[in-house]
Order: C-alpha cells, then structure tokens, then sequence
C-alpha cells in the first residue's frame, strides 16, 4: 500500500544529449511534488553530460550503461531507485509542473501498476497530440491517440489482443511490480521496450491505466538513432523491435504463425514503400534507399532469431533481489532555491538570468490571435506580454483559437490552440456573434481547468474584447484579470450597430468586468469610457492601469529625420484598419488638401480594408481605395494602398516613413503610435480615447479634434514644412518610448498587480500593490 | 428563439453549462459518447445496405436492444447527475469544478475529473460486464436442406452449401462487431454503477457528518468556499 507521500525515483536516460539534458534538469526545479530523486544513466556519452550533471552534485545520482542500450539503461536505474513509485522522461521532454503530482495521485490505487500521460510533440511548424491512451495489439499495431477508453475500441488491425500502453517518455510504474516482472526486455536497444513491458504485465493480471492529465512536452533531439524533424534515422531497429515483438506477444495471444508471419512481412514491405516514397520525394537519396532496405532485412532477421530462439534478456529474479528495499531514505532532487528559479523555455533550454526574491508567478493568458499565425492589435500586445513576463522568469500559458487543438512554444509561452467547438448555448444561434463567443469562452474555461490540474496556473488574464474569461469568472475557480481596451459598446455606437447580438455582447463584456477580480486598463480614457458606458465604478483597489509597451528597437535601426532631405518627397504612413473608426474617411479627405499643398508627399495606407464591414461599401459601392481613386484621379499615384501586411514589411515602412498619422476616431490607447515612435517618427492623432496619454502635444506629435479633415490636414502641412520639428519630434518621441512604454516595464506593472490580486484572492486580504489604482 | 434573452438568462444558461460541462466532461460522459457514434455508424452501415430477411431482423432486433441499453445508461447518467447535485447541496458546495479549493488544487477539481481509479480498465472488463459479454454470443450456423435426388443431390447440397457460406461470413462479421457494441455498453454500465455506489456512499457519508454536527453542542460550520 501506498503512503500518504510516496516517494518517486525518476530515472532519465540519456546519451549525447547534454543541452536536452540541462533543459529538463531545470524544468524539473518546478515540479510540485517534492518527495522524488532523480537518477540519470548516462550512456557511453561522447559530450559534455557529465559535466552538465557535476552542477547538480548532491542531488543527482549518476550512473553509468556502458552500451546505447535504452532497455538495460532503464533497468540499471530501477535496480538502483529508492523510491515507491518509478517514473521515466526522455531526455529531451520537459514536464508539465504537476506531472509528477497526478502520477502520485494515481497510484493511492493499491491495484495499479503502472500509468503514463499524454505526449505532447512540440514541433516549430506542425505541433501535434502525440500520445494519449494509447492501446497497442499483440502484433505491435498501435492507436496511439484516442478521446476516451472506448475510442477506436476495435480498431482495423490483425492482433488477436488489443491492451493499453504508454510511451516510454512518459510512464511510471509501482518499482515492486516491476521488479518482479523482470523490469525491461534488454532485446529492444531503442524502441519498443515499454509497450512489450506494459504488455507482459496487462497479461499477468496487472492494471495499467494511463491518464488525460499529466502531460510531457516532446521537443525531440538528435540521437545516434535519429535525426529530429527529418526521415534519416536507424529505422531498421524499428523492424527488428516489431517482428521480435510479434514472435513473443502474438503467440500468447493466440495468434497464428499465418498471421505472425503475415504481419513480419508486412514491417519490412511497408518499411521499403517508405523508403521508396521518400526517394521519390528526394527526401533521401539513392545510396541511402539501398542501404535502409539492407537494413531492414538485417533487422527483420535479427528480429527474427531473437523472437523464434532467444529468450527474453529480462532482470534475472537474484538481480532484481539486490535492489534496494522498499522505505529507504531518498535524496530529493529539489533544495530551498528551487522555487525560485525562473521559467526554462522548452525549446531552446533559455531561462531569465535573474534572481527571483518571491516564487515564479504561473500565467495564463488569453487571445483570440496570436503570433505567429495571425494576430490583431490584442494579440500583439498579449504576445508581448508573454515575453516580458517570460523575461522576467515567469511561466506563460497562452491559449488561443486555432485550426486544431495543439500545443507549441513561441516566444517565451506555451501555446494552446484551441480549436472552435460550436457544442454549447445552441439557444443563441440566432446571434452569432454572441453563440460563437460563448462556446469559445466555454472552450478557454475547460482549457483552463486542464492547466489547473497539469501546470498549476495561478490567474487567468482576460482581455475584454469577446469576453473570454467569462466562464472562468463566472466558475470563480481562479482569479481573473481583464484587460480593459476599446469597449464593444463604444464599437457598436461608432460603426451604428444596434443589433440583439452586438447588444449582447456588450451585456456580455459588462457582466465580465463586474464578476473579475481585478480590471487592468490601459489609459486613464479607457477606465472612464467603461465607466461611462457600463456605469459600473470600480474601487480603487480593483484597478491598476497599465499603459502598453513594445519592444525598443537597436538604435542603429532608428531613423531620425534627416534635415539634409527637406524638399525631398516625404512619405505619410498610416497603418490600421481601413475602418470608419480608425478614421479613414476623415485622412482620405484631409490628403488631397496636403497635396495640394506639399505636391512630393506620398502616402502609404497599411491595412485591411474593411469597407464591408463597416458599411462603406453599402453606402459608396466601392472600398476605400477605389473610392479614392475615383474621386481624387489627380492624386491617386501620391496614394499606395498596401492592404494587411506582415509584421516584418510593417517595420520596415515605419523605418521609412518620415511622418506616422492615425486619426483613429477612438482608441483606447494606440500602440501603433508607440510602435512609429519607436523609430523617431512625429505621430499626429487625434484628442480621443488614450491617444493624449501617449502622445505629448506639440513634444512628441500633433493631436486635432476628431473627425476634422481640415485640422488634420493643417497638423500633417505644418510638419511637413517644418523639417526641425519632424526631427526633434521624432527623437523625443523615442526617449518617450524607451524610458516609459518598453515591454518589460509593462510586464513589471502586470507582475505587481497579479501579485496582488492572487494574494487577495488566496487569504481575502486587500492587496498591498503600490500601483493599484494608479498609473 | 422568439424573445430576445437577457444578459442574466445567458448568465444562467453559463452557470448550467458549468455544472453540465462538470458532469459530461469526464470520461464516463466521453466514453457515453463514444458509444452512442460508434452504435449509430454501425446501425447506419448494417442497415442501409441490401441486407434480407433473416439477417436485417437479426440485425434490427439488436439495435433496438441497444437502444433500451443507451436510455437505460442515460437514465442513470441522469440519476447520477442527480445525487451529484444533492451532494453538493448537502454539502454547501457550489457545484463547480474547484469550488472546493478556489487555488484549484486537484482536491476540488476531482468534480470534473473523477479519480480514474475508479475505472476499470478496458483490458480487463469488470465481472459483471464480463459476464454480459459471454452471454452474447452471437453466431449464425448455415442450415442446409439436403437435395434428395439422385445422383446430382449430393452435388447440389454441396453448392447450396458453399453458396450459404458468403453471407454466414457477413453475418458472423455482423456479430463481431455487434458483440463489441454490447461490450462497450457493459463497460459504460459497469463505470456507471461504480461511479453511482462511491456518490451514494459520499452522500450517506456527509450526512452522517451532518447528524454529527447537529447533534453535537457546539456546531461547527458546513465546509464550503471561503
């Protein structure tokens, strides 16, 4: 029987993996359970591994395989654990913070012997589920991914028995029970092991029963085996694993030598079509397709002859005597310095270089875009976010919409995708807006309880737009922060939306603000603009605002303007949407009479027109370019309409740029003009929302009344004469950028504040963040 | 939808959704589901074909069958939905996942998630699910009527006897597949009947404590959020 707090040995086995190795060892500082020792075995390792591990001394114990033998590795660890519980990882997965936690909990069944959670592969362009109640057949067929117990219950396959399995880099097994069985088939040297493990002991009675929670993240290695992300690897040990798999299993299951011997021929047949298809696709070449059909007839009779003449190279019964017995006293991996260490990027091993006086904070943040696929105004800012926290030893969660559910690492955060599952609140169908908000916050709710339970997220950020903490808020199962930025509300009253489903939103969007824990709004405007429309009028202790940062660029890509070009044509960028909100109507109005009066000016309009959305297009027939082009014939050539553009051709138009304009009709702050001060750009914009808390008025730009052609007009001509101005303008717009909007200014300023809501949260007590309710 | 709801009536529907989403998330709701497609695809796939006679009614009977054990199964989903929602009641807890625990430790999210030990695993099916499925073997046995006449009637019994052999095959096939059905619904019922005895024997529990605690002179507060 399992006590209250068993203890845990966690074997990883490794050879010439040092920089995977010194991931994982750092990712493992965050575990939540304490009560575990790690033991490495090292292979016959030909790089640094050892020194690697010399800065753990003390808490890792070292051991040695003296061949690439994953199999023997694995039992040279559990004849030397300590522990109750024996856990295995790869060397290049990191673990998800409560990964050994939800094991534990598992194995309080006396009747368990072994289990393993989900695999998730972190690939740079195609992240998938790799493993999840996996169930393999006794002729090695496997279903690797399945929803639930009675998924693919008779899936298409030849073996008699279909069992449950795990993968090998996340598993765990009761050390008692798998002494007796012998421990791991030394036959497999790379692949294979764990499945002919797990079904040994399903076929001697045990129970194994893998889990939903509990995740690893994959980001696969080289090894002497394989090459990551590419098809050039030692498969034939793939197919000598397999036919001696089949020649153990098959014939307890009861299956024939006909469909035994039918099955072996398929791997080696299959194997070359592989081959062949990837010759074909000159993903390898000729002498390589030669030599991996040889091969796989070496392995397929290597196979052969273990499976029909060998007998199994388990743990022989005296050896599995001499382990250590059961209570003795194990070295924990984890020390008093642990919990303050910083978040590890899974990927590339990077972890913030600075001391950490209280815990890392667990952070979940929430966009519906999000780089690098797609992402709008919310999701660049929450990216930054992201990283600034990261920066600051933070551990991010990120969860976004995506095609299918996934999970990557980008940036300092861990992305989940989350795919749209129109299942829920079918009542509102009739307001589509509304039924598809819901089911995606519904959607963020359950993918935050999953985070709970596997990575122990701490908060959940929220920004308003869609209202996508509103089920977690609703739920109360953690704090929720909404970032405060331009109300639907306000959107609606601009663009003349007076629908149900814009209505309901914005009831929505007010139901959110009143049920979060704390309100994060970026300016001085927004806060009054929600309390405006929504009459609500938060405490002074619910409140922090945060302006947003960007991420300064080198100065030797800033651009000053140079008085040398005066008379040179000068070129006016606006980016944003092509939307009556941005004030497009009143710039495409105000250029002709800039024109008119500075003939070399060029304009350049980044953005996606939204001229059907914002009923341009009803009213006119045409988009904003056309329209422009049809009534200002003169000028069109002056004007280039570029449409959406990436972010790396954005930068480069505000480097070039001379003059940044944005008579946004309401924003509630404007990142786009941070973004051309960043460059030294003069901004103009326009007195409304938060634009004045970012620009200085006549310091760092121009602000006019919105809506006015004529004054914007009269802003652009008066700096576009006035070559100083463009210039000291631009540098002290730069000095406004570095010294107060960078991103990790703004990261601190969230940090303090979900700080103090979490400890609000936590004991009821009133926060003690010196910026809430302030700037 | 005739009336345009209000910003509470969705508020509502949100917080029945929670308390559904807590019950039908875990995998006795998913293994339900899971069910239900893999019985409808195999009704769909056997029935619209140009089966006959025998084999459709054999074919039919069963899925109607399946259909009493899936309303049976839903019934006491249902009930189970039921003695979920009295417990927490009895026992002053919200009916959310980790209303129990607002730092969301996985004390109060076992709501959602079941311990998965009580479980059994689909490997090795619990006794009386077992037992079901050895009752249901399903088998099909070719009669043939042998031909009398002379000379050519042994002949023509062995054709008559080969032709009968193609859809005893499908037939048989049929059967596999129907058995594995039925195993999956054992399975549910048995998980249903597990997860209904831990619920009944939480609630006898509880209000064991709550006889306790008003009998006893200094009552202590119900457990529940802070």
């Amino acid at each position: 029987m399992i006590m209250a707090e068993p203890s845990v040995s966690l074997i990883i086995n490794t050879t010439d993996r040092a920089g995977p190795l010194a991931t994982l060892l750092r990712a493992l500082e965050h575990q939540s359970y304490p009560h575990f020792e790690l033991i490495v075995v090292v292979g016959p390792t030909q790089d640094n591994t050892l020194e690697v591990l010399s800065a753990y001394q003390g808490r890792v114990r070292v051991l040695h395989c003296p061949e690439a033998n994953l199999s023997r590795s694995r039992n040279i660890g559990l004849l030397a654990a300590r522990g109750e519980i024996v856990a295995y990882i790869d060397d290049d997965a990191v673990p998800c913070r409560r990964w050994l936690e939800q094991m534990v909990r598992l194995f309080r069944d006396p009747g368990l012997a072994a289990t393993g959670g989900a695999v998730h592969l972190i690939h740079p362009t195609y992240p998938l589920l790799q493993h999840r109640i996996g169930i393999v057949s006794s002729l090695a067929e496997q279903v690797d991914v399945r929803d639930s117990w009675l998924e693919h219950l008779v899936p298409p396959g030849e073996g008699n028995t279909w069992l449950t399995r795990m993968m090998g880099t996340n598993m765990a097994f009761r050390r008692e029970t798998l002494l007796q069985a012998g421990g791991f088939d030394e036959f497999y040297v790379f692949i294979g092991e764990e499945t002919d493990l797990a079904l040994c002991l399903a076929n001697a009675g045990e129970i194994i029963h893998p889990v939903l929670e509990a995740p690893v993240y994959h980001v696969p290695a080289a090894s002497r085996n394989r090459m990551p992300f590419s098809h050039r690897g030692r498969w034939w040990l793939n197919t000598r694993s397999d036919i001696y798999f089949c020649l153990k299993n098959g014939p307890a299951a009861g299956d024939s030598m006909a469909t035994i011997t039918r099955r072996c021929l398929h791997l080696v047949h299959g194997h070359w079509l592989w081959y062949r298809d990837l010759y074909r696709a000159r993903e390898i070449e000729l002498g390589e397709f030669v030599r991996y059909c040889a091969h796989d007839i070496r392995g397929a009779a290597s196979g052969l002859w273990g499976g029909l003449f060998r007998r199994r190279q388990r743990l022989a019964p005296s050896r599995a005597r001499s382990a250590p017995r059961t209570g003795q006293p194990i070295v924990p991996f984890l020390d008093e310095a642990s919990p303050r260490q910083a978040a590890v990027d899974p990927v590339s091993g990077q972890r913030a270089s600075i001391s950490l006086v209280e815990p890392p904070l667990r952070i979940c943040l929430t966009s519906t875009f999000y780089p690098p696929q797609s992402y709008d105004g919310v999701g660049r800012l929450t990216h930054l976010m992201a990283r600034g926290l990261f920066e600051l030893g933070h551990t991010v969660h990120v969860v976004t919409h995506g095609d299918r559910d996934q999970v990557t690492f980008y940036d300092g955060a861990y992305v989940h995708e989350l795919a749209t599952r129109l299942d829920r609140y079918h009542r509102y169908r009739q307001t589509p807006n509304l039924y598809h908000a819901l089911n995606r916050c519904h959607g963020i709710f359950e993918k935050v309880q999953r985070l709970i339970l596997n990575d122990g997220v701490q908060l959940l950020d929220s920004p308003l737009w869609l209202f996508e903490g509103l089920v977690t808020a609703v739920s109360g199962i953690l704090p929720v922060a909404v970032r405060l930025v331009t109300p639907m509300k306000e959107i609606a009253a601009i663009l003349g939306d007076r629908d149900d489903d814009t209505r309901l939103q914005g009831e929505m969007e007010k139901a959110l603000i009143e049920r979060a824990d704390h309100l994060l709004p970026n300016s001085r405007a927004t806060l009054d603009m929600v309390r405006r429309l929504y009459g609500l009028e938060p405490a002074a202790d619910r409140y922090t605002i945060v302006p947003y940062g960007i991420v300064p660029v080198p100065e030797d890509e800033v651009q000053p303007f140079e008085p040398e070009r005066e008379g040179q044509g000068l070129t006016v960028l606006f980016v944003g949407r092509l939307e009556k909100r941005k004030g497009i109507i009143p710039l495409l109005e105000a250029i002709p009479r800039v024109l008119d009066r500075v003939p070399g000016t060029r304009f350049v309009l980044a953005g996606k027109d939204n001229s059907r959305h914002d009923g341009f297009w009803r009213r006119t027939g045409s988009d904003y370019a056309g329209y422009f082009a049809h009534h200002h014939p003169r000028h069109a050539s002056r004007v280039e309409f570029t449409g959406s553009v990436d972010d790396e051709a954005l930068q480069v138009l505000y480097r070039s740029c001379d003059l940044f304009v944005a008579p946004s009709l309401y924003e509630s702050f404007g990142l786009v003009y941070l973004e051309a001060m960043n460059y030294a750009k003069p901004v103009v914009g326009c007195q409304a929302g938060g634009v004045p808390e970012v620009i200085e008025q006549g310091t760092t730009g121009l602000l006019v009344e919105p809506g006015r052609a004529d004054a914007l007009a009269e802003a652009i001509v008066s700096l576009l004469q006035s070559p100083a101005r463009l210039r000291d303008m631009g540098l002290a717009g730069r000095s406004r950028v570095v010294e107060q909007f960078s991103y990790l200014q703004m990261a601190r300023r969230f940090e303090s504040a979900y700080r103090c809501m979490i400890r609000r949260f936590e004991t009821g007590a009133p926060g003690e963040d010196p910026m809430v309710g302030k700037t | 939808m005739t009336n345009s709801p209000t910003a509470d009536e969705i508020l509502r529907d949100v917080e029945f959704e929670i308390l559904h989403g807590a019950l039908g998330q875990d995998d006795l709701g998913q293994a339900l589901q899971t069910a239900r497609r893999f019985h409808t695809r195999s009704r769909h796939e056997l029935l619209s074909t140009e089966t006959r006679g025998r084999d459709r009614d054999l074919a039919a009977r069963q899925f109607q069958m399946d259909d009493m054990l899936l309303a049976l199964l839903q019934e006491m989903a249902d009930r189970l939905r039921r003695l979920q929602i009295e417990l927490y009641r009895t026992s002053g807890l919200i009916p959310t996942a980790g209303a129990g625990d607002r730092s969301g430790e996985s004390e109060g999210l076992a709501v959602t998630s079941p311990p998965p030990l009580a479980e059994p695993d689909p490997g090795a099916p619990s006794g009386s699910a077992q037992r079901a499925i050895e009752l249901e073997k399903l088998d099909v046995e070719a009669h043939i009527r042998p031909v009398r006449l002379p000379l050519v009637g042994g002949l023509l019994t062995r054709l008559r006897a080969t032709l009968h052999t193609l859809p005893v095959f499908y037939v048989r096939q049929l059967a596999e597949q129907q058995i594995e059905v039925n195993r999956a619904l054992g399975e549910s019922l048995a998980q249903v009947n597990h997860l209904l005895a831990e619920q009944q024997a939480q609630i006898e529990a509880l209000g064991r404590q709550v006889q306790a605690l008003h009998a006893g002179s200094d009552p202590a507060p119900a457990p529940g959020p802070e």
